[in-house]
């Protein structure tokens, strides 16, 4: 038998420390790892132990400035699944799929799906349905609440409030997509809170766990400036605008000009944020979701004259007491040649009439004489070609040629709202800052932030304010004094020129119109297609709400600014300032104002007769034909013998076929008679309307429905004709 | 032969082992073992780790009185057994994705590879010893045994089992080594092993997958969903018990996020409910058993009880090295339990049975 020998016993010393430095070497490495490394390690293993069920907050609410809801949150059930504990997908999606009204097979498979932990099955259900569910006590289904957001007003405001995503995610909770939701976003969400579960790693709660509650923290309410009564009133004027002229858009913006505060901002076509047109996709979704007022680019036109105007008279480079000359066009630069919209011109004016006259070679002047650098100074200051820094998102901020490339051409232009584009907000907040002293003011949304609070006593909630946003002041563009004549001057094209279709008895109103071009994809005018726009303030004296109203492509021939949007600016501010508690003030000046004239018959007369009677009767008129004072005037609107106030645009055709298109029931014969309407069965009212409507008298007989009428209708009458109708009141 | 007591260190040693070995067994498996649809009883491995852990004792007395000198006839049979078993595993083992390397025994999982270890040990201990100058020839000593070590390897290898069988190698290059190789043969053949796997290493492009696997444990983030996922999920459990550990049965990684917690990557949940003094502590109990096995080699009365002991505890302390290796990240990743703590019931029996001969051997032994 052998022995092991000393080779052998050596070797096996060699095997002990061999052995003994590895194993010390790991017990090294073991150390680095449990003690240096560790924690890194154990933060990251954390991570994967724990699952977060996230608690959503409450988004704030909106209120308008008056604390109406404008927006809010509720809640509402969703149901969801952990297809790891479902034992029999099968029979549970068999079992579930008619009460949620879901697709069995599509229900099966998301049911069967092991692989995930968690899977939605319907999301915002109603309570009953929940409850339905709940009651077969399923394992594996669960119950989460899920806020929903609530526009009680439905489209009111849409474009202003904006909606928010259209379902709540987890980790955010509700989150704005648009609008003030998206703007203020931060501030309206909250902060979610989370509960907190040990699980394996499948997503199952382990035996010992203990969830942790971390409570959310909701959001904060947001005030905004606008009023939803007035709100109500710029809706419905825009509705009416959007109905009446089958326009592409219409937009208004009600404003305090003061401050800056928006009253009232409405966009047709509009959309219900309760469920947004989100069918369409996001492209297809913009026509009707988007802001205009501060997204769209267009040409001012004349309302832009208010700029040229307050900024000429402000640098000195004109006075009131300047006159102009206007031969229907102006020539400069030795040929540019810039037409006036008045064929044959306006021939000698004051300062006021050129304003009252919208007169472009007038304006024109007034530009040149300003010279590039201080007109451009003024246009900057007025805040043109920069974002007005409303708190809407996506502002545009206009087009403004660069100093360096506007050639004296653009300048005269300029003058009168050409070549250069701007976002309705730009211009009715530099309109503002001409008439109300000459501050240019932020124009904003958000009034105050306030947060609810519990009295843990009571249990009532209560506000409170976290921080209130002040109005505030760009910079001074014009001293307080041009303020006042620009104010006045305006006040002048309400009360005795263009802007007559805003007057409103008992008030002074200031405005000017606007008619622009539309520009193509390829940058030429589109014929036909116009922006027909009206910017109005009230008291001129002393200015407390302004009112922009802008119809793009109304589908009527007469598409002038006066005549399709002036309406509605008055028709907007007859229903806010008394609202408002500004009374009408029926003095020696507004009571003069109110007075009325007959319109004369000019038809069959030439231009230039029918410019020197219109002027004589105090009147003001338009021509859709301009060149050629020799033309025959072939019709008239209103037509004559109907009494209208002074200062009212008559419109001059010098196309018979025209005025058929605008006027339904006006008939008007080649020579000039009138055919005599159909008043049989209508009421005396209606028939007074429609009879003097065509120029044409009313004679009554008797009282209740009319029932026999001389001449008879289709009958051929001179104009100021009486017909003589018999009222009876029916058997029945 | 004059007989002493046994050696106390090592009985004693292993008892703790495969007592604290049940306890952790429990504590990483009952999660899952509840949760694991063949299974559904937390006390499953509980169960039948104490059920071995009893056979194992049983065995383990029994070798203890059983004279180790008597294995040394049956050396050349055992060797036939165990090369037969390693090829009839290729054909009747129990299919796993295309891998066999189990026998179903009634119901049990027995490894041949296993049981081949213990048979090499045996006949490597008994050739040896019976002609002490014919392992210092390099072609009839050295060679030979290579060559049956070889077969037996490759066997293994073609299961296929690679780690198994490198471990295999590495075992029998140092019962050679401790029975008296030349190291002038042993340098032979390093060189020659050198030269092979610098001419292999050419060869493989390093951007292969199967290398870049070998190499995850040098930074297991690179893939930290695939290969590098289990030394990651290992070292979250290691990093998480710091000092002192988050105490007995509170480890989190044994929710199912670390895989094979009972078995190869045991050391990583004792590292985490124990932390690093606890870890530590248990290697210094391999440490002794080392020690001590490898004093009973050393005072041995004859060289076939010398080898034999030498070899039983080298492979304890192979493949305990290899598995905390593996669970510290220190190399790649293979699949050999932690001899005594993991769950696994024949490689518990075998390894009791082999401390069994060990205190039989220190019976004999010329001092204690």
């Amino acid at each position: 038998m052998s022995v092991p020998g000393i080779t052998n016993r050596k070797r096996l010393l060699m095997m002990l420390i061999v052995f003994t430095v590895v194993l010390v070497g790991l017990i090294g490495r073991l150390g680095y790892i449990h003690l240096i490394w560790g924690k890194e390690l154990q933060e990251k293993a954390v991570g994967q132990w724990t699952r977060d069920l996230a608690v959503y907050p409450r988004r704030g609410k909106i209120l308008d400035r008056n604390g109406n809801v404008l927006a809010q949150s509720g809640n509402s059930e969703t149901i969801a699944a952990r297809p790891n504990q479902i034992k029999d997908p099968k029979g549970v999606a068999a079992l579930l799929a008619p009460i949620l009204d879901l697709d069995e097979d599509k229900l099966y498979q998301k049911l069967s799906d092991t692989k995930s932990s968690f899977v939605w099955v319907k999301r915002q259900v109603s309570r009953e349905t929940a409850n339905d569910v709940r009651a077969f006590g399923i394992r594996g289904i669960d119950f989460t609440e899920e806020p929903k957001r609530y526009y009680p007003n439905r489209d009111l405001a849409s474009h202003v409030l904006g909606f928010t995503m259209k379902y709540a995610e987890a980790e955010d909770g509700l989150k704005g997509q648009e609008g003030i939701e998206l703007y203020y976003d931060k501030y309206l969400k909250g902060l979610p809170g989370k509960i907190v579960m040990e699980t394996d790693a499948k997503g199952r709660e382990t035996p010992d766990n203990v969830d942790r509650y971390v409570p959310p923290i909701n959001g904060l309410n947001l005030t905004l400036t606008l009023d939803l009564v007035i709100q109500h009133f710029a809706e419905k004027a825009a509705s009416d605008a959007m109905e009446k002229y089958q326009a592409k858009k219409v937009y208004a913006i009600v404003m305090d000009p003061n401050t800056g505060e928006v009253l009232a901002m409405v966009n047709r076509p509009s959309f219900d944020p309760n469920d947004p047109p989100r069918e369409l996709g996001y492209e297809g979704m913009q026509d009707y979701i988007k802001n205009f007022l501060a997204k769209d680019n267009l040409d001012p036109g004349s309302t832009f004259k208010v700029v040229t105007l307050a900024a000429a008279l402000d640098m000195g480079a004109m006075t009131l007491h300047d006159t102009f000359n206007c031969a229907g066009f102006r020539v400069f630069d030795g040929n540019e040649r810039i037409r006036c919209h008045k064929a044959g011109g306006h021939g000698h004016q004051t300062f006021a009439e050129a304003v009252e006259n919208s007169c472009n070679p007038a304006f024109v002047d007034m530009a040149l004489a300003m010279g590039k650098d201080k007109f451009y100074n003024y246009i900057e200051a007025f805040g043109f070609g920069k974002k007005t820094g409303i708190d809407i998102s996506g502002e545009a901020q206009g087009i403004v040629i660069p100093r360096e490339a506007v050639k004296t051409l653009d300048i005269a232009r300029i003058g009168f709202g050409q070549s250069i584009s701007v976002t309705p907000l730009q211009l009715i907040s530099a309109t503002a800052a001409a008439i109300n002293g000459g501050n240019l003011m932020r124009p904003y949304l958000a009034k105050a932030l306030t947060e609810t609070k519990v009295n843990e006593e009571t249990g009532e909630e209560y506000e409170v304010l976290i921080k209130e946003i002040e109005p505030q002041r760009m910079r001074q563009v014009i001293s307080g004094e041009t303020s006042k004549d620009v104010a006045k001057l305006l006040q002048g094209v309400v009360d005795n020129g263009s802007g007559a279709n805003a007057y409103l008895p008992g008030y002074r109103v200031g405005g000017k119109t606007g008619t622009a071009q539309k520009y193509g994809e390829d940058g030429r005018i589109v014929q036909g297609r116009h922006v027909a726009s009206f910017v109005g303030f009230a008291p001129a004296d002393d200015p407390q709400v302004i009112v922009l109203f802008v119809v793009d492509e109304p589908q009527v021939a007469v598409d002038f600014g006066s005549v399709v949007a002036a309406p509605y600016v008055q028709m907007i501010l007859k229903d806010t300032l008394p609202y408002l508690g500004v009374e009408p003030i029926f003095d020696q000046e507004t009571t003069e104002l109110n007075k009325k004239v007959e319109v004369p018959n000019l038809i069959g007369k030439n231009l230039v007769e029918g410019y020197a009677i219109l002027d004589e009767a105090e009147l003001n008129y338009l021509a859709d034909f301009e060149e050629g004072s020799g033309t025959t005037i072939k019709d008239q609107m209103p037509k004559p013998g109907a009494k209208v106030k002074i200062g009212t645009t008559v419109l001059l055709y010098a196309n018979k076929q025209d005025s058929d298109d605008r006027e339904e029931t006006g008939e008007v014969t080649e020579d000039g008679l009138v055919i005599v309407p159909d008043v049989i069965e209508k009421s005396i009212r209606e028939a007074n309307n429609i009879l003097t409507s065509e120029g044409l008298k009313l004679k009554i007989e008797g009282s209740g429905i009319a029932t026999e009428q001389d001449p008879a209708a289709g009958s051929q009458v001179e104009s100021g004709s009486e017909v003589t109708v018999k009222f009876a009141i029916p058997d029945q | 032969m004059k007989k002493k007591p046994m050696d106390y260190p090592i009985f004693i040693t292993t008892i703790i082992l495969v007592c604290f070995g049940i306890v952790m067994v429990f504590s990483s498996s009952f999660y899952m073992a509840q949760h694991r649809e063949e299974i559904q009883d937390s006390y499953y491995f509980l169960k039948t780790q104490s059920q071995w852990a009893v056979i194992g004792l049983v065995v383990m007395i029994i070798m203890s009185n059983f004279g180790y000198w008597r294995l040394k006839k049956y050396g050349g049979a055992l060797l036939v057994l165990g090369i037969g078993l390693l090829v009839g595993v290729l054909f009747f083992g129990v299919n796993l994705n295309n891998v066999r390397r189990w026998y179903n025994v009634f119901g049990v999982s027995v490894q041949p590879s296993e049981i081949a270890k213990f048979t090499l040990i045996i006949y490597l201990a008994a050739s040896i010893s019976k002609n002490k100058d014919r392992i210092k020839r390099p072609i009839a000593g050295l060679g030979y045994y290579l060559l049956i070590v070889g077969i037996m390897a490759g066997l293994i290898f073609i299961q296929p089992n690679l780690s198994t069988a490198i471990s295999f190698v590495i075992l029998a290059l140092i019962i050679l080594y401790i029975g008296g190789a030349k190291m002038l043969h042993f340098g032979v053949l390093a060189a020659g092993g050198i030269t092979g796997v610098m001419v292999l290493l050419k060869k493989v492009d390093p951007t292969d997958y199967r290398m870049r696997r070998y190499l995850t444990f040098l930074d297991p983030w690179v893939d930290p969903a695939g290969d590098g996922f289990q030394v990651i999920q290992s070292l979250y459990s290691l990093g998480s018990g710091g000092l002192f550990g988050m105490g007995l049965g509170q480890s989190r990684q044994k929710f199912l996020f670390l895989p094979y917690a009972e078995t190869d990557f045991i050391f990583a949940i004792i590292g985490e409910e124990l932390g690093f003094i606890g870890a530590s502590l248990v290697i210094v109990l391999f440490l002794i058993l080392i020690w001590r096995g490898i004093k009973i080699a050393i005072t041995a009365p004859d060289l076939f009880g010398c080898l034999l002991a030498a070899g039983i505890t080298a492979s304890i302390g192979l493949q305990t090295v290899i598995n905390i290796a593996v669970v510290t990240s220190s190399m790649p990743a293979t699949g050999l339990p932690l001899p005594f703590i993991s769950a696994g019931g024949s490689s518990l029996a075998f390894f009791m049975a082999g401390i069994g001969v060990l205190l039989n051997i220190s019976k004999y032994c010329e001092k204690a």
